[in-house]
């Protein structure tokens, strides 16, 4: 997490956050989501900030739709290379495997390059439910959740990872708590008091195994 | 420090004790509630959760219903696998069921509960008491959060449960309601029923496309208003509309009515209106709803049904049969006016009686046959006798029929008095034998034949002059067949009678057993029924062979006899032409020497005046007054002899006018007399004007010389009435009159009733006046009596009149 904290608007929260965090969306009905995702979304276009949406179950079209409510030009900034949506699956899994490693050095590759454009951030929002499908070593999540922790660039940058409770089960969603600093409990970002230190969570994770 | 302050004491020792980022993740945990759907995952989160808490070595969430979290399958107690063996079933735990741990030492169990129910339990295994006795408090109150949230969420879920099936209810009735509502309009529109919905409030009256055919109006012109609807309705009807739409929404009885409604080209038409108010919660009238549909046909049919009922009835009950109609066993349900006069019971008495009150030949067993056969629909016909009130008994002719209505089978009867035709049946019957005996015993012969000019019965006086026995002359061969020569004739004659119903009558010449002929008469005669239809004809032949014979002896006779009246006649002609050849030339010849002694004696007066003595001259005066008359007599003779020979020219003569000149001629003679005269009035008629001049001047003059020594004469002129065949005049008079035993003597000619002294007169006056008259064809008479006047009649034939 970088030091300076400077005002973020996150587009359905007031809270003041860090320039760089990262947020879990525990969610149960489709509305609550569209309208957190897009809100969140709007705010970093908005903000001049590069936005990504990483699909995976929603249509793009449908992904869209949502976002033109919203009042910003999504299809204008996509034209302009502002705003992408892309598969979940081509985001977190290039290789045809999921490799946490591989990803958290795209992520790192691209604030370096975002750094060099006159975006002032990174926003992502991302579908996690390609984790339930059968893809190799789609169980090394939380060592993906965790390393995003651990970047350690002062390009602002925010990510959502949405989780959909009514496809994981309880001790996952749990764990999956426990490696986001952030979470968004009843339309409210809020800190996460799960949340475990990525040092601290890696070495319980060492003694468990 | 007492126990208080030993427990706030131990309280504060717990607080500090207590890790806030504990009871945050304790208070994040009620956040995370909303997004865990299911009990499932609410056990797995918060087993996983609580497990991290300070002094506790294992944590298991045992939600009634919720699958056993991952290696926790030994932390579910005995009673509650007893309540989870009824698998694939919602687990529901009573709501003061226990959990088994409860009592194990190392276990700590909070309950979540509700008033309603018990969801499950937050089972702890002590690691560390006094490490995990701090959060005690926040897990019990966690635990009351999750029990209220699954409450929640059951309530939550039983009220979606409900309105889905609510929604599903809804939706179902919806499409029954469509469906309805689909199945009503097509049956509105097959049955052409009118749909119409007034708002009250509004009054807005709205129609569906049925309504407007119905009220032939068109959609434009309707103004959609209760006012309008009236407006439609047939003036006579429009009152009691309006009536019974206010009855009904004032709740006072349902709509149902019907009424006629008027189109605009005056054609009318009958509508059946039905209606319901809806009204609000306060029971105030909102709209009315209901349906119209045409009833017209139904209507005129009803009208004439009834008009066919009551000609029906009319014809029932002026029928000249007595009518009963019966109920299936036997009792007279209704009867007509005939019924009860031939029974005299009035119609209320016979109502509700059975055949055995009034039939005297009925018991049970008949009416059962009667029924039995009735049921097979046959129509039974008998006779027997009905008894009246009083006691009487007469004969009836019944004819009973059964009538289908429905299930039921009534019965009608028709009874016929049949006294009259028994009597007259007797009657003819009595008739028949006595023209039987007739007949039978007639010298006459008598032959009858049916309307097929079929021999029916001969006589044994035609047997006997036919020579034939009975059997051979019946039956198609007629007994013309055995007659000679005019056979066809006779045939023709019976055909004829049949035919015109006038008898007829003709002479048949037969041979005679013997020799020669014999003459017959045949009379035809038609023989009637009682209806006066024609039967037959009855001939009746005499023989009239001895009257024939007399009548032509006399026609014989009476030929001779004429032609001796025509050979007599034309001697008396002669005789009389003969005679007034005579007469005239008498009296020609003798008018010559009068003339002279007439003429030569007034020369003698004239020379011997003054030499003859008185007496002479007395004497010659009596000479020429003779002479004078004489020359009259002669003159008189002469007319009367040329009234025979001079011919009558026949023209109108009005009375009246030559009685009046004829009284003008006797004006002078009249002077110094008192006469009155009555002339009625008098008629015109045909015949010879000079001649009927002559005849009346003298009747005239005879009547005013005949009451010369009367002091007022009173001479009448007629005509008497009516008399059919002839005009008849009559002079009266008030004079010297006659003695009626001579009344066959005044119109012969020199016949005088009174000397020559008394009346003077040729004496041929009357009988001119009779050879006048007769030679018109009239006649002539008179009434008198002496010295009370006379009257004298002459008649003219009005045949003559009218022919000429």
């Amino acid at each position: 997490m970088s030091g300076k904290e400077p005002d973020i608007d996150m587009g359905f929260t007031q809270e003041i956050l860090p320039d760089c965090h990262h947020i879990c969306l525990i969610y149960d009905n489709e509305e609550q989501r569209r309208k957190i995702v897009s809100a969140y979304l709007a705010a970093g276009l908005e903000q001049g900030e590069f936005v990504g949406y990483f699909a995976d179950a929603t249509p793009r079209e449908d992904v869209l739709a949502w976002l033109s409510e919203t009042g910003e030009d999504f299809l204008k900034a996509e034209e302009a290379g502002a705003f992408g949506v892309i598969k979940a699956e081509a985001a977190y899994c290039p290789s045809g495997r999921f490799m946490p490693q591989e990803v958290l050095d795209n992520v790192a590759a691209r604030y370096t390059m975002l750094r060099q454009t006159s975006y002032t951030g990174s926003r992502v929002a991302g579908e996690m439910t390609w984790v339930l499908r059968d893809i190799l070593d789609a169980d090394r999540l939380l060592e993906y959740e965790v390393g995003l922790n651990m970047i350690k660039d002062p390009f602002p940058h925010v990510g959502m990872c949405q989780y959909d409770a009514r496809l994981f089960d309880g001790a996952t969603l749990f764990k999956v708590l426990q490696v986001h600093p952030y979470m968004i409990a009843q339309g409210k970002i809020v800190q996460n008091p799960y949340y475990i230190q990525p040092e601290e969570f890696l070495k319980n994770r060492e003694h468990h195994e | 420090m007492n126990e208080a302050e030993h427990q706030k004491d131990n309280q504060d020792q717990d607080w500090q004790r207590v890790d806030a980022r504990i009871l945050g993740q304790l208070l994040a945990a009620q956040n995370l509630l909303f997004v865990l759907p299911d009990e499932t995952r609410i056990a797995e989160f918060f087993s996983e959760a609580f497990s991290k808490l300070p002094g506790i070595a294992s944590c298991f969430v045992c939600l009634g219903n919720a699958v056993a979290p991952i290696g926790a399958g030994n932390e579910i107690c005995s009673e509650c696998m007893a309540l989870r063996k009824k698998e694939g079933e919602r687990l529901v735990m009573p709501t003061n069921f226990s959990c088994g741990w409860v009592t194990q030492q190392d276990r700590r169990v909070i309950p979540l509960n509700t008033a309603e129910h018990t969801f499950g339990f937050f089972i702890f295994r002590i690691d560390s008491k006094d490490t995990f006795e701090p959060y005690w408090p926040f897990l019990k109150n966690l635990a009351n959060y999750v029990a209220l949230s699954l409450e929640n969420r059951m309530q939550k879920l039983l009220l979606e449960k409900a309105r889905y099936k609510l929604e599903d209810r809804v939706k179902k009735r919806t499409e029954e309601l469509k469906q309805m509502n689909e199945r009503f309009s097509l049956a509105t529109r097959a049955a052409h029923l009118g749909v119409w919905d007034w708002d009250l409030e509004k009054n807005e009256l709205l129609w569906d496309d049925r309504m407007y055919e119905l009220y032939g109006v068109k959609k434009e012109d309707f103004a959609g208003a209760y006012e309008a609807w009236l407006q439609g309705i047939h003036p006579d009807d429009r009152a009691f509309s309006d009536e019974i739409s206010k009855q009904a929404r004032r709740g006072e009885r349902p709509y149902d009515t019907e009424f006629r409604v008027v189109w605009p080209d005056s054609s009318i038409h009958y509508l059946k209106a039905y209606g319901q108010v809806v009204r609000d919660d306060n029971g105030q009238p909102l709209r009315m709803t209901g349906i119209n549909y045409d009833i017209t046909d139904l209507r005129l049919a009803e009208d004439q049904l009834r008009a066919s009922e009551a000609r029906f009835r009319t014809l029932v009950e002026h029928a000249a049969d007595a009518f009963f109609l019966h109920d299936e066993r036997g009792t007279v349900l209704d009867v007509n006016r005939q019924a009860c006069e031939s029974l005299g019971y009035s119609r209320q008495e016979l109502v509700g009686m059975t055949p055995y009150d009034f039939d005297v030949g009925t018991d049970h067993s008949f009416i059962d046959q009667m029924n039995a056969r009735l049921d097979t629909g046959e129509v039974i016909a008998f006779d027997t006798q009905h008894r009246r009130k009083d006691g009487s008994v007469f004969p009836v002719e019944v004819r009973t029929r059964p009538l289908r209505q429905g299930e039921r089978r009534f019965a009608v009867s028709l009874a016929r008095d049949i006294t009259e035709r028994k009597q007259m049946v007797e009657a003819l019957a009595a008739q028949e034998r006595k023209f039987r005996t007739l007949a039978e015993n007639s010298p006459d012969n008598i032959a009858r034949y049916d309307v097929n000019c079929q021999t029916v019965y001969v006589n044994p006086s035609l047997e006997k002059t036919l020579g034939h026995p009975a059997s051979e002359m019946l039956g198609p061969t007629p007994v013309e067949a055995a007659l000679i020569n005019e056979s066809r004739a006779y045939h023709e004659k019976v055909a004829q009678v049949l035919k015109t119903g006038k008898d007829a009558e003709m002479d048949l010449v037969m041979p005679d057993k013997g020799e020669g002929t014999r003459f017959h008469n045949i009379r035809f005669v038609a023989e009637r029924g009682m209806d006066g239809a024609i039967t037959g004809v009855l001939a009746i032949g005499r023989d009239v062979t001895e009257r024939k014979q007399a009548e032509e002896e006399i026609q014989k006779m009476n030929q001779e006899l004429e032609q001796r009246v025509v050979e007599r006649t034309a001697q008396l002609e002669a005789a009389n032409k003969e005679l007034e050849a005579f007469a005239y030339s008498v009296s020609h010849d003798l008018r010559a020497p009068l003339r002279h002694i007439d003429g030569f004696l007034e020369l003698l007066q004239k020379r011997t005046t003054e030499t003859l003595d008185e007496r002479s001259q007395h004497y010659m005066d009596i000479i020429s007054d003779a002479a004078k008359r004489m020359s009259v007599l002669i003159d008189d003779l002469l007319a009367f002899s040329r009234m025979g020979r001079c011919k009558i020219a026949k023209k109108r003569v009005e009375l009246g006018v030559l009685v009046q000149e004829i009284i003008r001629e006797y004006e002078p003679e009249t002077q110094g007399r008192f006469v009155h005269w009555h002339i009625a009035d008098l008629p015109t008629v045909i015949g010879d004007p000079a001649m009927l001049r002559a005849a009346l001047a003298n009747l005239i003059g005879n009547a005013l010389k005949f009451t010369q020594q009367r002091q007022t004469a009173e001479i009448e002129i007629g005509c008497l009435p009516n008399q059919n065949a002839e005009t008849i005049v009559y002079v009266r008079d008030n004079g010297a009159g006659f003695d009626m035993t001579y009344a066959d003597k005044l119109f012969g000619v020199f016949q005088r009733l009174h000397r020559v002294d008394e009346f003077e007169g040729s004496g041929i006056g009357l009988a001119n006046v009779h050879r006048i008259i007769n030679r018109h064809g009239g006649r002539t008479w008179a009434e008198g009596k002496v010295n009370r006047g006379a009257t004298f009649y002459f008649s003219l034939p009005q045949s003559i009149q009218e022919v000429l």
